[in-house]
């Protein structure tokens, strides 16, 4: 038996003699007992302790007084929880949002209902016209403020001849652009820092557009390429 | 009041008591309330302290009826936990503190005390003999005396154990501490209560007999 199982079944001592332990310590502490005497003499004290007792000088008895007392004490707290109860219900409960608008709306006269919603709607229309074109250009490109002739981050793949044009300083874009589109050519490239264009014909048959070209009075150079 | 008729009737009421029935609560203080009083004339020690703090308990339980959970615990158990923090406030309102010994309080209270160690010296018998009767007395003043001079957390759980019969974990949990707290406690009064005995002159003899 170490000195920690000592203590312990000198600890539970005043249980055992009350028969409050379980079977498991009940028989610790019987086999500890056959063994150790101050463990013996403690059971014969606290024995002689639950039989002495003291009783104290006065004793203590309920009363009807005292009772009345305690009832009173209980009726006014009931009273007092009640006052607070019908407070708390009777309190106006805090408006939603949506209940202050409906509160607004129905107090407003009939005409000035319609002109406020005609506003509201018109206000509603602005923002969505002033936001939708942000949008378009959100979703475009760097450049896409820009629109060029031809296309250079898209170079497509040629199945014509590819000439090289250069039109005179007089050459107007929307007269150039018509050119090629009655001669079905197709602007692939240019300007150049030269001013120079390279065009496609439709075909691989470059003579009759190269002709055609030659002959403009504001088309200064065509040469075919490939 | 812990036999288990008793429990049961006390749980029955409770459970009115919790629906706000006056009878059952009247009912309810008849029961029980001469039990915890009587421990807690044992903590207070002056009729009014133990008044006031029989009040503060059946209005806890008048308050605090539907919370109570038989699974938890016998009803006793919840009786005197509520009892005994009642008392432990009422000594604290009045300026005694559960960790004093009978030095550390204020006079007026060291002087009820005295007064009655002093009945129980005056009824000190003279005879001296063998009878067991005669020396449990004698034996029973000397506890008295020396019970008083104790902390009245040591008193509580001497109370709680060798008079009101409750087990080590029903005491924690009245005292709301840990069981391992309760032993020390426990071991630490009896130490106390052999060495006031022993300067009383109360010795324990090899046959396991006190004797002066």
């Amino acid at each position: 038996m170490t000195t920690n199982d000592h203590d312990e079944v000198f600890s539970l001592i005043p249980w055992y003699i009350k028969g409050k332990l379980t079977a498991w310590e009940h028989d610790k502490v019987e086999r500890h007992l056959a063994s150790c005497e101050i463990c013996r003499n403690e059971v014969v004290i606290c024995q002689e302790l639950t039989k002495a007792m003291p009783k104290p000088a006065e004793t203590w008895k309920p009363s009807a007084a005292h009772f009345a007392g305690i009832l009173a004490e209980v009726e006014r707290l009931e009273s007092s929880a009640a006052i607070h109860r019908e407070k708390t219900l009777s309190r106006p409960k805090a408006k939603g949002l949506f209940q202050r608008i409906k509160e607004i709306i129905a107090a407003t006269p009939g005409p000035m209902r319609w002109t406020l919603a005609f506003e509201t709607l018109a206000i509603a229309g602005l923002v969505v016209i002033a936001i939708l074109p942000l949008q378009f250009q959100v979703n475009r490109g760097p450049d896409a403020g820009f629109e060029t002739l031809s296309n250079a981050d898209k170079p497509e793949v040629t199945k014509g001849k590819l000439i090289k044009v250069v039109f005179a300083d007089d050459m107007a874009t929307k007269e150039l652009s018509g050119l090629l589109s009655q001669n079905g050519l197709q602007l692939r490239d240019g300007p150049s820092a030269m001013g120079a264009y390279v065009v496609e014909t439709p075909s691989t048959d470059a003579e009759k557009p190269l002709a055609i070209l030659k002959a403009h009075p504001k088309v200064r150079l065509a040469l075919v390429l490939n | 009041m812990g036999n288990p008729a008793d429990e049961n009737k006390g749980v029955a009421l409770l459970k009115r008591i919790a629906a706000k029935d006056r009878k059952a609560f009247e009912e309810f203080y008849y029961l029980y309330a001469e039990g915890f009083g009587r421990f807690l004339m044992k903590m207070l020690k002056r009729r009014e302290w133990v008044d006031e703090a029989v009040n503060d308990v059946m209005l806890t339980i008048w308050q605090s009826a539907g919370r109570y959970d038989p699974e938890r615990g016998r009803l006793s158990t919840w009786l005197f936990g509520i009892a005994h923090n009642k008392g432990v406030k009422t000594l604290e309102r009045y300026g005694r503190h559960r960790e004093e010994s009978l030095d550390d309080i204020p006079d007026d209270i060291a002087s009820d005390i005295e007064t009655g160690r002093e009945i129980f010296e005056s009824n000190v018998s003279t005879t001296s003999g063998p009878e067991k009767t005669v020396m449990g007395w004698e034996l029973g003043d000397a506890l008295g005396w020396a019970f008083e001079r104790l902390s009245p957390d040591h008193q509580t759980v001497i109370e709680l154990c060798f008079s009101e019969d409750f087990s080590y974990q029903e005491i924690a949990d009245i005292m709301d501490c840990p069981i391992n707290t309760v032993k020390t406690r426990l071991f630490h009064a009896r130490k106390k209560l052999s060495e006031m005995l022993a300067r009383k002159g109360y010795t324990l003899s090899e046959q396991g007999a006190i004797s002066q």
